[in-house]
């Protein structure tokens, strides 16, 4: 392979923005507008919440034993045994 | 006289069965005045002014036979009613055949028979067509073909359903297993169900057309939520015993949340695609080129891919504080979900605006400002036939770098994209000797080395490189607007790397860059060029974290 050569920066500076880039940043503007929902941010407690009624732990275990719980390496023997 | 003036004429055409049995005291009676009337009409009919009132009457009495065979299964005017369509316009007995045909082949229905599929085929054929003969409305065409969908389905579990499994998967292996265990019985309950309604289909092959589609939709639908139960019991009972106190809500409940989830997804699905369509208005007023076909060319612009991805990703929100308890629980389970469904729409807005403004905004912007440099568009990732698993975009870049060192000035027209034989082999290779080097049978420099060499194929050798910039404003500083420059951008982040062909020829004035992913791009100016090509990165390519251009000469 041939001994390659570095490339040199050439210009300084970011040359003046042509018309199409100045309809770019005041496209990305509208569509900021268009998309700024206020009323309900999508990542609110809103969405992510658990049960909010405490289960009595006989109901919990009850459950349990009934159809085991979440995956984990600890319920695997715990599903074998309904199986 | 014409038949209108026939005694009993205007009643036969306009009353119920039930409602002429009791006018003339008992069926025989009617079936004598029916018979009288239908000879009298059948005598003047030569004569008839009105033969739309004659068809009308044979209507009746079509129906009248159905009533009576759905009754007692006797068909007392099937002499007449032969003798009468005989006496039809053209256009009428065709549609008479076709009803006929469509009546046969559904009492003739096998389900073991090797001509099944054929049958089904020529059943859903015959419906269209009764259907643009003006013989079924629009919701009785479609209980015919949703009833004929599961028949062909053999009853398989449904979308939402199957939905559902997986979420309840998720919460318990123990069901899991029991779904899978029970994959044979549940196999034995589709056939089953599909027995029924192929069976309920012979038994009202008789009736008239409407009532037919109504029935077929109310036990069609009773199958389905039939079948659902059936299939929940089945892998409950896998893993649990009977009458189990847990089991009966748990499948109750089951029951609620495969509608419950459709009626989601059919209130996300139609929200999402609104905001698509508002968003596509508001970009099309900015530019002249037609930007959804434009869009199609790119799988991640489209709302193909992205408005089903939101809406698993919406449904992973809305099933996300679901778990057993709320499953074993009527009163949780009412609770969750009157929770989650409280102000849904404007959740499911805020979800699409928060995603849209990550994956789509600056590349919808960008595409829809430069819509008109984009020569040629192509990707890499649409292109099934001549793309590799992980993209072949540095061989493709060598390719045609290769190509516009011999011929600068190809028009964009006459630029392939997409890869070569050989390129596909050499990327083949290469990804083989990284794979190597990732287990530590060679080393990573030496990998490395290998794919730098894969420009020789092309008689090609590095001949210059600029050091790593971290942004794409940085690298543009080694473009000149007065030196020319024809080479490849390298581009990488942690998920992996992209190449991408650049191309300044100031006295052809040739501003151009070629990327796998967008296709051609050709810009007016220099400077138009350099903040579009910069933007462009930036939009396109965020997570990329160096850039770096190399130039290559022929060996």
């Amino acid at each position: 392979m041939a001994s390659k050569i570095s490339l040199e920066q050439c210009s300084s500076s970011t040359p003046t923005p042509s018309p199409k880039h100045q309809k770019f940043l005041d496209l990305k503007n509208q569509l900021n507008a268009l998309h700024a929902t206020k009323e309900a941010p999508a990542d609110t407690d809103e969405w992510d919440w658990n049960a909010t009624t405490p289960v009595t732990p006989k109901h919990k275990a009850c459950i349990v034993e009934f159809f085991g719980q979440k995956q984990s390496p600890k319920t695997e023997a715990e599903d074998d045994s309904f199986l | 006289m014409t038949i209108k003036g026939i005694k009993d004429f205007e009643l036969i055409r306009s009353l119920s069965l039930d409602t002429l049995n009791k006018m003339f005291n008992k069926p025989e009676q009617t079936v004598e005045r029916v018979r009288t009337v239908a000879n009298e009409a059948l005598k003047r009919l030569p004569n008839a002014s009105d033969s739309g009132l004659f068809l009308s009457f044979y209507d009746s009495v079509v129906k009248l036979d159905q009533e009576f065979f759905a009754r007692n299964k006797t068909h007392p005017f099937a002499d007449l009613i032969q003798r009468m369509s005989a006496q039809l316009p053209p256009e009428i007995k065709a549609k008479i055949r076709k009803e006929q045909r469509f009546r046969e082949k559904l009492a003739s229905l096998d389900l073991n028979s090797p001509d099944f599929n054929r049958d089904m085929q020529e059943l859903k054929s015959l419906l269209t067509d009764l259907s643009k003969l003006g013989m079924l409305s629009p919701n009785e065409t479609k209980n015919y073909e949703n009833c004929f969908r599961s028949i062909q389905n053999r009853f398989k579990t449904g979308v939402m359903e199957s939905r559902a499994n997986e979420i309840v998967s998720k919460m318990s292996p123990a069901f899991k297993k029991g779904l899978d265990n029970a994959h044979t019985l549940i196999r034995g309950i589709d056939t089953e169900l599909t027995s029924q309604m192929v069976r309920s289909l012979k038994e009202c092959s008789e009736h008239p057309l409407s009532e037919m589609a109504a029935a077929i939709e109310k036990k069609h639908s009773n199958l389905l939520q039939h079948g659902v139960q059936r299939r929940v019991e089945c892998a409950i009972s896998q893993i649990v015993p009977q009458n189990n106190t847990f089991n009966k809500t748990f499948i109750q409940n089951f029951l609620r949340l495969v509608p419950i989830l459709d009626t989601f997804h059919t209130t996300a699905r139609p929200l999402f695609e609104d905001r698509w369509a508002k968003t596509l208005e508001v970009l099309q007023t900015q530019t002249e080129v037609p930007l959804d076909p434009l869009f199609t060319h790119y799988p991640n612009l489209s709302k193909e891919e992205f408005i089903p991805e939101l809406c698993a990703m919406a449904e992973l929100k809305y099933t996300r504080g679901l778990t057993l308890d709320v499953l074993c629980s009527p009163a949780l389970f009412e609770e969750y979900f009157k929770r989650t469904n409280h102000a849904l729409s404007e959740k499911l807005g805020a979800l699409y605006d928060a995603n849209y403004k990550k994956h789509m905004l600056d590349p919808h912007a960008w595409f829809t400002s430069y819509a008109d440099s984009i020569k040629k568009p192509y990707s890499q990732a649409a292109d099934i036939h001549l793309n590799l698993e992980d993209g072949t975009c540095f061989q493709n870049s060598l390719d045609r770098l290769s190509l516009l060192l011999k011929t600068p000035n190809l028009k964009a027209e006459n630029i392939r994209m997409g890869s070569t034989q050989e390129g596909r082999a050499t990327q083949a290779r290469v990804k083989y000797t990284y794979s190597n080097a990732k287990v530590g049978l060679i080393s990573i420099e030496k990998a490395t080395e290998l794919q730098a060499k894969s420009c020789e194929r092309l008689g090609l050798t590095l001949s210059g490189e600029t050091p790593a910039c971290t942004t794409p404003k940085e690298l543009i500083k080694f473009l000149s607007p007065k030196k020319d420059f024809l080479g490849i951008l390298t581009l990488a982040s942690p998920e992996g790397a992209h190449a991408i062909d650049v191309q300044i020829d100031h006295k052809r004035k040739i501003f151009r860059f070629i990327d796998d992913n967008t296709g051609i791009v050709e810009m007016d100016n220099y400077e138009s060029f350099v903040t579009g090509f910069k933007t462009y990165l930036e939009s396109l390519y965020p997570e990329f974290l160096a850039f770096k251009f190399e130039t290559f000469n022929r060996a």
